[in-house]
């Protein structure tokens, strides 16, 4: 029994060695981040490097808001903050949607259909960036928060983790509800949708990460500046002669803390939603 | 209750999607100007929206400020999509492509207050439209908003450190460069700390741009497209070219580009001692890594002992009213005003070639350059007078990745020279087939 | 498998009307691009000229070009480093966090996720400081092992030096996946296994992996079709250099429209793109014939 323990001791201190290091690793790039961002701009690439800043530089994060009247970067959050809580929003109903529409009804066409929307995951972006904003600008949706907004909801993805996850529900509370002369629009919202709020918490946490971090679609579609999003404005940060590293970096940082805090917030249900979407088998 | 929760949800998103879509249509005139953005200009730039929104009341600019690299992209996109743009900035490698297309409105003197398109164009520096690539089949479209060249630049405490005399060292020949270049390498720990020598490591175009310095040296035109076609039926001076350059890195070992990407930023911070990739501009922005004036000395660009006198690239930028333009003579007003600046200019080290503004008072006051811009007489100016030409051509981008491609695959790739060459030459020639 | 019969009744048509919302859309702003994209392929365009009908000659063009060859393999090369990489890492990680033996797995989840939230814009700077000749990795690598490779202009290093952001940035996703998949493996089959005397490898190899096929098969899949695709690492960090090495096809896919304007040659490689990822995805569901989708 003891040798039991003891090498279970030696596991336990393996395994905690690993997780810590793996953790370090993960975490540092961003903790650098950091640490550069309270840098002077001479410092981040001086020679020899230097771990910790030699002069603390306070000013960075106040001068990405104060010193660069032509980057307004409040106004760019805020676009971020619109632009990726509509695009989620109108992906969470488009998936939710048509997932229910795919799982719990047998028709025609079902898995023809599927697979048509799947096979748009194959479809690299930049193959259609052009014939899209040619579209985008057909219908008058350019340099707009719409013409943002509606690309960037349409993942299939999300159709396909929400079907996943419908076919799992068992088909009995709908059958009852029907018997009970329920219609069927008012049982995926009173049914379908609340035994689906993991799933749809863990489908937020995905998209929203990438419409948030998405640069090259915002960088083709808009050119007003206060319609710029986020991850453009850092882009733009860049000047001709001399990126200001400390600010774009303190930017990024920025850039970074809301997805932080919303995973923070949503951590526990994501892998209790990707479980119950039985996406994993 | 959940039914009208879901209906108001749906009825907000619509509302949302559609209040979004929509735009606020302003009484004023407006006019959409696609520019770049550096810090140091952009207060000068913003001072002539306010110039002109003072004088056109009726009218409301709104100046785009992009990122140099992206802002062609975004010119091109919104042309094609008959977006808003009125006006847009170009340097004169990259507006053949547009004026070939027929992007463009011809200069309208009506805009300047003029009767004459001569008179517009005399009140630049002679010559000024057509280096600047404002000139397109003898017609005039744009207006000159900088001009500057290419010189040589060089830290003279590390000149000193070394031993070499900044008033009697600097580099003469290509020959001397690298031995200079070899004197201001500084190791430190095994690893190299300043590089003789850089470009940019990351982009292309620089290293192009100096690459076709020594093309024109050795007799080749590259400035032109049949001048370039032509040059690739001369391998020897083509590699005789190549190899100066990619030798600093291959050969020399002047040039480390691993130590850092940007050769302006890292001339700034010591990390190397010398740079090819700068103009009048650069003074305005040493300030800015804290570099003291009294270190750095421009100089003219070494020459081969048996190559053609000619220095540095010339370049400049050009303002020009857009075809999709609602009001080209308002347009070309505005041009006017953002072009009617050039002493704010040359006191952060840009240079504007304008003589007179369209009052007829002075523009450009050449003492004022003077004392902004050392070196002025002695350096910028007499290299004006003899910058190679850059290419101005519809496919000037694929000449561009070709000529990179040739000389990352040596400093980079480990190919021969030779090698090189030979892809060069037959990727030039399939651009223009 | 239920034998699935199609009976239209009225009831059954309701899923039209659910799916009808998400069809329209992807119609208009996935499918009808990609079959435009097509169409552009048959041309020479450089947007502002007309354009100018060329039928196949682009993808003739495609067949020489030394260029797409280097791109094509260079991404199979990324891709297949990447993917290995990750779903190995995905899965010790998850093994790792699934020991009973760890406490505040929560905690550890986070942090190993934590790059998988971040802005890559952002980090890609940053990343890009760290490889560079004087960055933090080649001297700590000196302080270690005592030398390091030029990582950002070494033609032969650069790959790895984008993999390995890569595989940073996205491990936390994948070992999400594989944890869910381990939870759903019943602990009944490993106190069996023990009572048959099966040491940590034996459980590992005829238990849990065989178990968790589905999760495998997903990872795999959706793994291989994001990384082929995969652009902005790339384009954020090395921008395809040093001399094209880690020019991998979405970028060169992009530069070929956006930098040298040639909208239909670059039209016309991501077709081919596009035909790839489909031949290759058709190849693994095959290959891993299981139920994922349908069953």
């Amino acid at each position: 029994m003891s040798s039991v323990r003891i090498s279970e001791g030696i596991s336990k201190t393996i395994l905690y060695l690993a997780v810590i290091l793996s953790g370090i690793v993960f975490v540092f790039p961003f903790f650098w981040m950091i640490l550069c961002s309270f840098k002077f701009n001479k410092d981040i690439l001086s020679v020899p490097l230097r771990f910790f800043p030699p002069e603390w530089n306070w000013d960075s994060y106040i001068r990405v808001f104060t010193a660069y009247p032509d980057f307004n970067f409040p106004r760019y959050i805020l676009n971020s903050f619109i632009v990726t809580i509509l695009a989620v929003v109108l992906c969470l109903f488009f998936s939710a949607t048509s997932g229910y529409g795919f799982a719990k009804y047998r028709f025609k066409g079902n898995n023809l259909l599927f697979t048509v929307v799947l096979a748009t995951i194959m479809i690299p972006f930049q193959a259609i960036i052009v014939p899209l904003f040619i579209f985008i600008r057909q219908i008058g949706l350019a340099n707009t928060y719409a013409g943002l907004i509606i690309p960037e909801s349409l993942t299939a993805f999300g159709v396909f983790m929400m079907r996943q996850f419908f076919y799992s529900i068992p088909d009995d509370f709908i059958e009852s509800a029907r018997i009970d002369g329920a219609n069927e629009y008012a049982i995926f919202v009173r049914i379908g949708l609340p035994t689906a709020t993991t799933a749809l918490l863990a489908l937020t946490i995905f998209h929203a990460q990438w419409v948030w971090n998405l640069l090259i679609w915002p960088l083709i579609v808009i050119s007003t500046p206060e319609k710029v999003v986020l991850a453009q404005g850092i882009a733009l940060f860049k000047g001709g002669y001399n990126t200001p590293y400390p600010e774009q970096l303190a930017a990024g940082v920025i850039a970074c803390l809301p997805l932080v805090i919303l995973y923070l917030f949503l951590s526990k249900y994501f892998v209790q939603g990707i479980t119950m979407t039985g996406l994993k088998g | 209750m959940r039914k009208v929760m879901l209906l108001v949800l749906m009825l907000v998103l619509l509302a949302s999607v559609v209040w979004s879509s929509g735009q606020t249509a302003t009484e004023k005139k407006r006019i959409v100007h696609f520019h770049w953005t550096e810090t140091i200009y952009d207060p000068i730039n913003n001072h002539a929206v306010e110039m002109f929104q003072a004088k056109h009341p009726e009218a409301e600019v709104e100046l785009l400020l992009l990122p140099d690299a992206d802002r062609q992209n975004k010119i091109r996109v919104a042309l094609a999509a008959e977006g808003e743009i009125d006006s847009f900035a170009l340097s004169n490698g990259g507006s053949a492509e547009f004026l070939s297309a027929g992007q463009m409105v011809p200069i309208d003197p009506k805009g300047f207050g003029k009767s004459t398109v001569q008179e517009v164009v005399d009140m630049w520096t002679p010559g000024a439209l057509n280096t600047c690539g404002g000139v397109w089949e003898d017609k005039y479209y744009g207006i000159p908003f900088e001009l500057s060249n290419y010189v040589a630049w060089i830290n003279v405490e590390f000149m000193k450190e070394a031993g070499l005399n900044p008033a009697t060292d600097k580099p003469k020949t290509w020959d001397d460069f690298v031995a200079v270049g070899k004197k201001l390498v500084k190791e430190e720990g095994g690893s190299r700390v300043r590089n003789g020598f850089m470009c940019n490591s990351k982009a292309g175009a620089f290293s192009y741009l100096v690459l076709l310095a020594l093309m024109t040296q050795r007799g080749l035109d590259w400035g032109s497209e049949r001048g370039l076609v032509e040059s690739m039926d001369q391998p020897r001076q083509l590699a005789r070219a190549l190899t100066t350059y990619t030798d600093f890195v291959v050969k020399d070992k002047i040039w480390d580009p691993s130590l850092a990407e940007d050769d302006r930023g890292g001339f700034g911070t010591g990390k190397t001692g010398m740079f090819l990739t700068g103009g009048t501009w650069y003074w305005g922005v040493a300030d800015h890594w804290g570099m003291p004036r009294e270190n750095i000395n421009p100089f003219p660009y070494p020459r081969y002992a048996d190559g053609v006198d000619i220095g540095g690239v010339g370049y400049g930028y050009c303002l020009f009213v857009s075809r999709l333009a609602r009001d080209p003579v308002l347009t070309f007003e505005w041009l006017d005003t953002m072009a009617s600046q050039p002493n704010a200019f040359i006191e952060v080290g840009y240079h504007q070639p304008r003589v007179t503004l369209s009052d007829g008072s002075q523009a450009l006051d050449p003492k004022l350059a003077r004392s902004s811009i050392p070196y002025y007489d002695e350096v910028f100016q007499g290299e004006l007078a003899k910058t190679s030409v850059w290419l101005s051509s519809t496919k000037g981008q694929q000449v561009q990745d070709a000529v990179w491609n040739a000389i990352s695959s040596v400093i980079y790739g480990g190919s021969s020279v030779d090698d090189s060459v030979a892809t060069l030459q037959s990727d030039i020639r399939s651009i223009y087939e | 498998m239920r034998k699935v019969s199609y009976s239209v009744s009225r009831l059954q048509r309701h899923g039209y009307i659910f799916i009808l919302p998400t069809l329209i859309f992807f119609t208009l702003f996935l499918i009808y691009p990609i079959i435009s994209a097509f169409r552009l392929s048959m041309v020479e365009w450089n947007l502002l000229a007309p354009k100018v009908f060329v039928g196949f000659k682009n993808y003739v063009k495609m067949f020489g070009d030394q260029r797409l060859l280097n791109s094509y393999l260079r991404t199979l090369h990324f891709s297949a480093v990447s993917v290995v990489a990750i779903n190995i890492l995905a899965f010790v990680f998850a093994l790792m966090l699934g020991s009973r033996l760890l406490r505040f797995k929560n905690f550890w989840q986070s942090l190993i996720f934590l790059p998988v939230v971040l802005s890559l814009v952002a980090v890609g700077a940053v990343w890009e400081f760290m490889y560079q000749g004087t960055g933090f990795i080649p001297i700590m690598l000196r302080k270690i092992i005592g030398v390091s490779p030029a990582w950002l202009t070494d033609t032969r290093v650069a790959p790895y030096a984008v993999i390995i952001t890569y595989v940073w940035k996205a491990v936390g996703f994948y070992m999400v996946i594989y944890i869910a998949g381990l939870l759903d493996v019943p602990v009944s089959y490993y106190e069996a296994a023990r009572i048959d005397g099966a040491g940590f490898w034996s459980q590992l190899f005829y238990i849990t992996i065989p178990t968790i096929r589905n999760t495998i098969t997903l990872a795999l899949v959706s793994c291989i079709i994001f990384t082929f695709g995969q652009f902005a690492i790339q384009y954020v960090i090395t921008q395809g250099g040093p001399s094209r090495s880690t020019e991998v096809l979405s970028l060169l896919i992009y530069r070929t429209a956006f930098q040298l304007s040639k909208f239909g040659y670059s039209a016309g490689i991501s077709v081919l793109f596009f035909l790839t990822l489909l031949i290759l995805s058709l190849i693994q569901l095959r290959l891993f014939k299981s139920g994922t989708i349908g069953s």
